[in-house]
């Protein structure tokens, strides 16, 4: 008769850890170059995110070669020349919610998340101001944007193409995360 | 014969410049024409990466394949659908974006062949499992 009780506590346990992440695999992160001589855009819908609402923790990936860009050319260059997608596959951003409470998250709108960004196989600490809102169904929506130098990531641009990327690129994340089942 | 050497030069810049031109407009290849390497299961495919993700990595990455499984979900945008997720648990996955949205998909289970993006998952997540990614998918009818 002992064992019910433990039980109890274990399945209560087990369920209260599974319903305090939050995740989606369909997030959208979206990137924008701007020159006088050319404007390039790539988007990516399969960004991972993930929040665990009890601690702040969050966690973002998006692999390298599932940025569609409008030109097969140029999706080409950017995985083969620039990122190098086959070492790098992935880019990655974990990290916590600056001054998180668990109890203020759901009325919380604006938040700063601190933490690691990797991209070409370079890390760097970054602090970047995004928003988190709760929805009527329990999910959270998360959104920001920043702006990446490809350099600070030791992403060589070649001379010849230098005046058609930007030396800051726009990085958009709009993302719904629902509960873990 | 300055002519000759002249007009040569010229003939070569145009065909270069046409070339250089179609090669930078060129458009993604359609996917349902390309034929696929491999053929695999939902299941399969997952549990081969979460087995050995640097040999699974080699195998499958760039190359055009088919998936079949159950339909976990319908990813709708603006109406359409974008994207279908194969899988019957929610956190092992192959999730391909299709190349041209659809406005109906009936089936419970289906056969997507699409280009293999690569896997997310690994044992550093915060999330237990892993995706497959497709890009550039379309359905197999069969």
């Amino acid at each position: 008769m002992r064992i019910i009780p433990i039980l109890f506590v274990a399945i209560f346990t087990l369920q209260s850890f599974a319903q305090e992440l939050y995740f989606t695999r369909d997030g959208l992160v979206t990137f924008f170059s701007s020159t006088p001589v050319e404007d390039i855009e790539a988007v990516n819908n399969k960004l991972t995110a993930v929040l665990n609402a009890e601690n702040g923790q969050v966690e973002f990936s998006a692999l390298i070669k599932s940025f569609e860009f409008e030109k097969a050319l140029m999706q080409e260059h950017f995985n083969e020349n620039y990122m190098e997608s086959n070492e790098f596959p992935k880019a990655t951003f974990k990290g916590e919610i600056v001054d998180f409470s668990a109890q203020d998250l759901s009325s919380k709108e604006k938040v700063v998340v601190k933490g690691t960004m990797t991209i070409h196989g370079v890390s760097k600490e970054i602090e970047e101001t995004g928003t988190i809102v709760q929805d009527g169904q329990g999910n959270y929506h998360i959104k920001a944007t920043f702006k990446v130098n490809p350099e600070d990531y030791e992403i060589e641009i070649p001379n010849t193409v230098r005046e058609k990327i930007a030396k800051e690129i726009d990085v958009t994340v709009d993302a719904t995360l629902a509960p873990r089942k | 014969m300055m002519k000759k050497i002249l007009f040569g030069i010229l003939a070569l810049a145009v065909i270069g410049g046409a070339i250089g031109f179609y090669m930078f407009s060129k458009e993604h290849d359609e996917t349902a024409d390309l034929e696929a390497a491999f053929s695999v299961t939902s299941d399969q495919i997952v549990q081969e990466f979460l087995d050995d993700q640097e040999a699974a990595s080699k195998k499958y990455i760039d190359q055009v394949i088919e998936v079949s499984g159950p339909v976990y979900e319908l990813v709708k945008t603006d109406q359409k659908i974008t994207g279908i997720k194969l899988a019957k648990d929610e956190l092992y996955l192959v999730n391909a974006s299709l190349q041209t949205p659809m406005s109906e998909v009936s089936q419970e289970e289906l056969t997507i062949k699409g280009i293999c993006a690569g896997f997310l998952g690994d044992s550093e997540s915060m999330l237990p499992g892993g995706t497959l990614e497709l890009s550039r998918a379309t359905i197999v009818n069969k």
